[in-house]
C-alpha cells in the first residue's frame, strides 16, 4: 500500500508537475524524491519473436525498439536467431576479435551491436534474447536469473550466473554471454544461449589476429558448452525460446490469457518506419569499421638490398583510427638509414587516410621496393 | 578648476535602472566592477528614457568628472563585446558529474565524444558513450549550454561522482547545480489548440508548454504568458531566444511558419468580434479592440463513439491484421479489352446495364480462375486449423458509402454470366447508396476485388477480410508505352494489380500462378470466351 506521498511523487514522475497539481488537494508537497521511485504497478510484459535470420534487420530492430518506444509500461522479451555471423561489440576491433580472412572466404558477416561486451558468433543453433526495460528498471542478473531458472526447471539443467554476468554450466562452461546499453530513459540487457551451435565454427571465426595493440575491449575467452549438448536430445531452440517466453510473462503473475502474449515480428522497414536506415547504417562501413577504436600493429617487413641497413628486415607499425591509416611509422628508428626513415614518412604520408586493410603491409613492402624519384637524387657515398 | 578630477575608488552607487533585475543581487556576487560594465551595456541597450543616474562607479584609474555632472557620461574602460542576447553576459560554469550508471559501478571508460569543447549543446543531447563492464552508456547533458573542460579523453577512466565536462550555462539557470528532474522541469505535450469561446478575446487555456525552469523564471519576470509563444525549441520547446524574439516585437506578433494559420471555422460559435491579426480592417466606429496575440486555432475537437460500421471496420481490421499478408503485384495490358469497351457497353445496354465497365469481366475471370485454384476461394477458422474450401464463389466488390468501406459480395459468380454479374453489381451499389444493404449481401464472401482504381492509385496494399484468404486490388488505367513482340513501341493501357494473400495456407507461386491465369484472361478476352463456364 502506497503512502500518499509517494503517490504523489509517482504521478509527478510519470505525468509532470500537473500531476502533482492534481494531487495538491492531498496536501502533498510535488517535491520528487531523487531516489528511484518504483512505479505504481508492474509494467505489462511483452515477448517478441523475430521472424527473420538476418543478422542485421535484428540489430536494427534491437536499435528500433530501443530509439522508438517507451518502456514505462511495458517491458519487452526480444528473442531472436541469426544465420551464421559474427557480431563484435560496440567498441571492439574486429581484426582483433574476429578471423576476418576467413569469415570473408565463407560468406560470414561481421556485425557491429550498439551494446559493449565482447565478440561471438551466432548460428541457428544460437538463441538470443534481448530484455527491454524503462532504464529505472534496468536489472541484469533478474534477467539472467529467469533465464537460469527455465534452464533448472524446465531443463533440469544446472546452470547459474557467475561474478561476469555469464551463464555457466558443470566446471565453468561458458553457455552464454551477456552485454548491455543503457540511454537517458531505456535500456536494453542483451545475452546469447549455445544450444546446438557448431563449436568447431565458432572457435575458427573467433581466432582473431591478437598481435594488434589497442585499447578497444577485448574479448575474454573461455571454454563454452551446448546445452544441447547437456539437457538431452528434447533441448531445442525452439523448446528453449518457447519456455523463456512463457515464463517471462507468468512470473509477474500476469495471467497469460491477459498478457499480450507472443507476438512475430517481421522486421521490416514496412512494419517499423525508420528500419530500413538503421539496417543501412548497420551494414555501411562507417559503423563496422569506422567505429574501430584506434589500434596498432606491427609487422617486420622484409627491406630491399638497398635499403638494408644492419638489418635484412625493418619493425614497421602501422597507426590507424576509426578505421583509417594515421600513420606508418618505422621503430628502431635510428638503426635505420636516412633513406628508409624518408622512404617510410613518404608511406606515410600517401597512406594517410587510406582505409586500413589486412594486406598493408603488402603494399608497404611493395612501396618499400619501388624506385623512388627522390632516391636518384641521393648518394650511396 | 573646473575640471576637478575625482578619482573614487570602490565607491558606488546603485543605478536606479528601471529594467531589469535589480543590482543588490548582482553587486553582491560580481562586485561593483559588474555593475560598471552592466552599466555600459544598459546605456546601449534602452532604447527609451531612462531617468539620468548618477553613475559614480570606476575602476582603479582616473576618470575625469565634472562634480555637477549627472549624466552616465563616463569613459568606458572596460568593453563588453560578447552579446548574443540583452541579457547580461553572466555565465556559470557547471561542473556536470557523471551520475551514478547503476550495479555499484565506480568508474567507467570513456569510449567515444560526441561533442568538443566550444560546442553548444542542448538538454539531452548525447555528450559521449562510457563502457562499463559490458554495458554501454550513453551520457546526455543536464543542461543547455556551451562545453568547456573536457575532463578525459577518449580510453580514460572517469569516476562516478567526478566531473565529465564543465558546461557552460547562463546565470538565469538557477536550477543549475541541483538535480533537474526531467517530470518537473518539462511538460509533456504542446499548447493546446483550443479556443475559449465564451469571451470575446481568445486566450488559449494554459496547456502543457515546454520549457526549462530558466525561461519560465523570465517569463514570469516580464509579464509573458508563456502560452503566447511560439516556440522554436525541438519539439516546440520556448527557448530563451523566443522569449526575447517576442519581447522585441511587443504583443502584437503574428504567428510564424512553425504553426499553421487559424482557420476560421464557420460554426457559429465564433465571436465576430474577434480581430485576428492581418484579417479585415475594423469596421468604421467601432473602437478597435486590442487584438489578441493569436497562436492557432483550429476549431473544436468533435469526439464521437465509434459505432455501426466503423466498429466493424475496426474489429474487422484488427482481426485481420492477425493474418500474415503477403503480397503479390503485376501489371495487366488491357488494351485488348478497352478497344472493345464500346462493342461491351453497346451489349449492356441492351441489356438493360447501363455505362458497363469493365468491373464484371475482372469479377468473371477471377471466378474462372478461382476454379483451377479452390485454395484461394477457402477460408480458415481462428486458430487456422481447418481449412474448408467453398464451393460457390462469392466474389466481394469493396465500396465507398457515406458510412465508409462496404464489402457487400455477389453469390455465385461461378455461375453468373458477365452480364448477371454487371446487374448484380448495380443493385449492390444502388443499396449501398441507400444504405439498404441486407446482412446477406455483405456475409458469406469467399473472395474480395477492390476497383480502388476507381479513385486513383496503381499498386496497393490491401487488407484481407477474415475469414477470407486472398484479397486483390485493382488500379487505375494509365496510357503508357510498351513494347510489343516485334520490338515497337506502343500505346497500352496497361493496370495494376496488387494481391494480398494469407500466407499461412497461400504459398507465393500459387498466387503468382492464379495472378497469371486471371491476367491471361483479361489480356486476352478471346481465352476467357473460350474457358467461360
Amino acid at each position: 500500500m502506497l503512502s500518499l506521498k509517494k503517490l504523489s511523487t509517482n504521478l509527478v514522475r510519470n505525468y509532470g508537475p500537473l500531476g502533482a497539481v492534481s494531487t495538491s488537494l492531498y496536501g502533498s508537497t510535488s517535491q520528487p524524491s531523487p531516489s528511484r521511485p518504483r512505479a505504481t504497478e508492474p509494467p505489462k510484459r511483452v515477448v517478441f519473436i523475430s521472424q527473420s535470420t538476418d543478422v542485421f534487420s535484428n540489430l536494427a530492430f534491437e536499435d528500433w525498439l530501443y530509439k522508438n518506444w517507451s518502456f514505462e509500461k511495458r517491458s519487452i522479451l526480444f528473442l531472436w536467431r541469426n544465420s551464421p555471423c559474427v557480431v563484435i561489440g560496440r567498441h571492439q576491433n574486429p581484426l582483433v576479435e574476429a578471423n576476418i580472412p576467413y569469415l570473408e572466404s565463407a560468406g560470414v558477416p561481421v556485425a557491429r551491436r550498439g551494446s559493449g561486451g565482447g565478440a561471438v558468433y551466432h548460428d541457428h543453433g544460437n538463441l538470443n534474447c534481448t530484455f527491454f526495460t524503462a532504464k529505472e528498471r534496468y536489472d541484469r542478473r533478474q534477467n539472467l536469473e529467469l533465464i537460469c531458472n527455465v534452464l533448472n526447471h524446465d531443463f533440469g539443467i544446472q546452470a547459474r550466473a557467475n561474478n561476469r554476468d555469464d551463464i555457466v554450466v558443470g566446471h565453468d562452461n561458458k553457455v552464454s554471454g551477456t552485454a548491455a546499453k543503457l540511454g537517458r530513459t531505456s535500456a536494453y540487457h542483451h545475452c546469447t544461449l549455445l544450444v546446438r551451435t557448431d563449436r568447431q565454427q565458432l572457435r575458427l571465426a573467433l581466432q582473431g589476429d591478437k598481435t594488434i595493440q589497442s585499447k578497444a575491449t577485448h574479448s575474454v575467452s573461455s571454454g563454452v558448452a551446448n546445452l544441447g549438448d547437456i539437457g538431452g536430445k528434447d533441448m531445442t531452440v525452439e523448446k528453449l525460446l518457447a519456455s523463456l517466453g512463457r515464463t517471462f510473462l507468468t512470473e509477474q503473475e500476469q495471467d497469460p490469457r491477459l498478457a499480450n502474449g507472443f507476438t512475430l515480428i517481421n522486421p521490416t522497414d514496412d512494419w517499423f518506419p525508420g528500419l530500413g536506415k538503421i539496417e543501412a547504417d548497420l551494414r555501411s562501413v562507417e559503423w563496422i569499421e569506422g567505429k574501430t577504436p584506434r589500434f596498432t600493429i606491427s609487422r617486420s617487413v622484409s627491406l630491399p638490398p638497398c635499403l638494408a641497413g644492419t638489418s635484412a628486415s625493418a619493425n614497421i607499425t602501422v597507426q590507424a583510427y576509426h578505421g583509417v591509416v594515421e600513420e606508418v611509422r618505422l621503430e628502431d628508428g635510428l638503426m635505420a638509414c636516412e633513406e628508409l626513415t624518408d622512404l617510410v614518412l613518404d608511406i606515410s604520408t600517401s597512406l594517410k587516410g587510406t582505409p586500413y586493410t589486412p594486406g598493408i603491409f603488402c603494399d608497404i613492402s611493395n612501396r618499400l621496393r619501388l624506385p623512388q624519384p627522390l632516391h636518384t637524387q641521393r648518394s650511396f657515398l | 578648476m573646473a575640471s576637478a578630477l575625482r578619482c573614487i575608488k570602490f565607491s558606488y552607487r546603485f543605478l536606479n535602472i528601471n529594467h531589469g533585475p535589480t543590482q543588490t543581487n548582482i553587486i553582491s556576487q560580481h562586485g561593483p566592477w559588474c555593475v560598471y560594465g552592466r552599466a555600459h551595456m544598459h546605456t546601449h541597450k534602452l532604447t527609451h528614457a531612462h531617468t539620468p543616474t548618477r553613475l559614480v562607479t570606476t575602476t582603479a584609474c582616473w576618470l575625469p568628472l565634472s562634480p555637477t555632472h549627472t549624466h552616465t557620461h563616463t569613459r568606458l574602460v572596460h568593453a563588453h563585446t560578447r552579446s548574443l542576447h540583452t541579457t547580461l553576459p553572466t555565465h556559470k560554469l557547471v561542473p556536470f558529474i557523471l551520475a551514478d550508471i547503476g550495479e555499484g559501478i565506480k568508474e567507467v571508460i570513456i569510449k567515444e565524444w560526441y561533442v568538443n569543447e566550444g560546442d553548444t549543446v542542448a538538454q539531452f543531447d548525447s555528450l559521449c558513450e562510457v563502457q562499463s563492464d559490458k554495458a554501454s552508456v550513453t551520457i546526455t547533458s543536464r543542461y543547455d549550454g556551451v562545453v568547456r573542460n573536457m575532463h578525459y579523453s577518449v580510453d580514460d577512466t572517469a569516476f562516478v561522482g567526478k566531473p565529465l565536462v564543465d558546461i557552460e550555462v547562463s546565470k538565469e539557470d538557477d536550477s543549475v547545480g541541483a538535480e533537474v528532474q526531467e517530470g518537473e522541469a518539462i511538460s509533456v505535450g504542446r499548447p493546446v489548440e483550443e479556443a475559449v469561446m465564451e469571451s470575446d478575446t481568445f486566450t488559449l487555456p494554459k496547456g502543457k508548454i515546454l520549457t526549462t525552469p530558466a525561461v519560465r523564471r523570465m517569463a514570469t519576470q516580464h509579464k509573458i504568458a508563456l502560452h503566447e509563444v511560439v516556440g522554436s525549441g525541438k519539439d516546440g520547446r520556448i527557448l530563451k531566444e523566443d522569449l526575447l524574439l517576442f519581447l522585441e516585437h511587443g504583443k502584437s506578433k503574428t504567428t510564424t511558419t512553425t504553426k499553421p494559420m487559424t482557420t476560421t471555422t464557420p460554426s457559429s460559435r465564433v465571436p465576430p468580434t474577434h480581430t485576428h491579426t492581418g484579417v479585415g480592417a475594423p469596421v468604421v466606429g467601432v473602437p478597435p479592440v486590442p487584438s489578441p496575440v493569436m497562436v492557432k486555432v483550429l476549431g473544436q475537437d468533435r469526439k464521437e463513439v465509434i459505432k455501426g460500421f466503423k466498429k466493424a471496420m475496426v474489429k474487422s481490421m484488427s482481426l485481420a491484421m492477425q493474418i500474415p499478408h503477403f503480397g503479390y503485384c503485376d501489371e495487366i495490358d488491357v488494351t485488348r479489352l478497352v478497344e472493345v469497351k464500346a462493342s461491351l457497353r453497346a451489349v449492356g445496354e441492351a441489356a438493360g446495364i447501363p455505362r458497363m465497365s469493365l468491373l464484371p469481366i475482372f469479377i468473371k475471370a477471377a471466378s474462372l480462375a478461382l476454379t483451377h485454384f479452390p485454395v484461394i476461394n477457402a477460408s480458415v477458422d481462428d486458430k487456422c486449423e481447418n481449412i474448408t474450401y467453398k464451393a460457390s464463389h462469392n466474389i466481394g466488390v469493396a465500396m465507398d458509402t457515406k458510412e465508409g468501406l462496404v464489402v457487400p459480395n455477389i453469390k455465385g459468380v461461378q455461375a453468373l454470366s458477365v452480364v448477371e454479374v454487371a446487374g448484380e453489381l448495380i443493385r449492390l451499389h444502388q443499396a449501398g447508396l441507400n444504405a439498404t444493404l441486407t446482412t446477406h449481401d455483405i456475409t458469406a464472401g469467399t473472395f474480395t476485388l477492390s476497383n480502388i482504381g476507381s479513385i486513383g492509385g496503381t499498386y496497393a496494399k490491401p487488407v484481407i477480410l477474415p475469414p477470407e484468404v486472398a484479397i486483390g486490388a485493382i488500379g487505375k488505367i494509365q496510357v503508357l508505352p510498351r513494347y510489343d513482340s516485334v520490338g515497337q513501341v506502343n500505346k497500352a493501357h496497361i493496370m495494376q494489380v496488387s494481391w494480398s494473400a494469407d500466407h499461412r495456407v497461400i504459398d507465393g507461386a500459387t498466387m503468382a500462378r492464379f495472378s497469371n491465369l486471371w491476367k491471361a484472361y483479361i489480356e486476352n478476352p478471346v481465352t476467357m470466351m473460350m474457358y467461360m463456364k
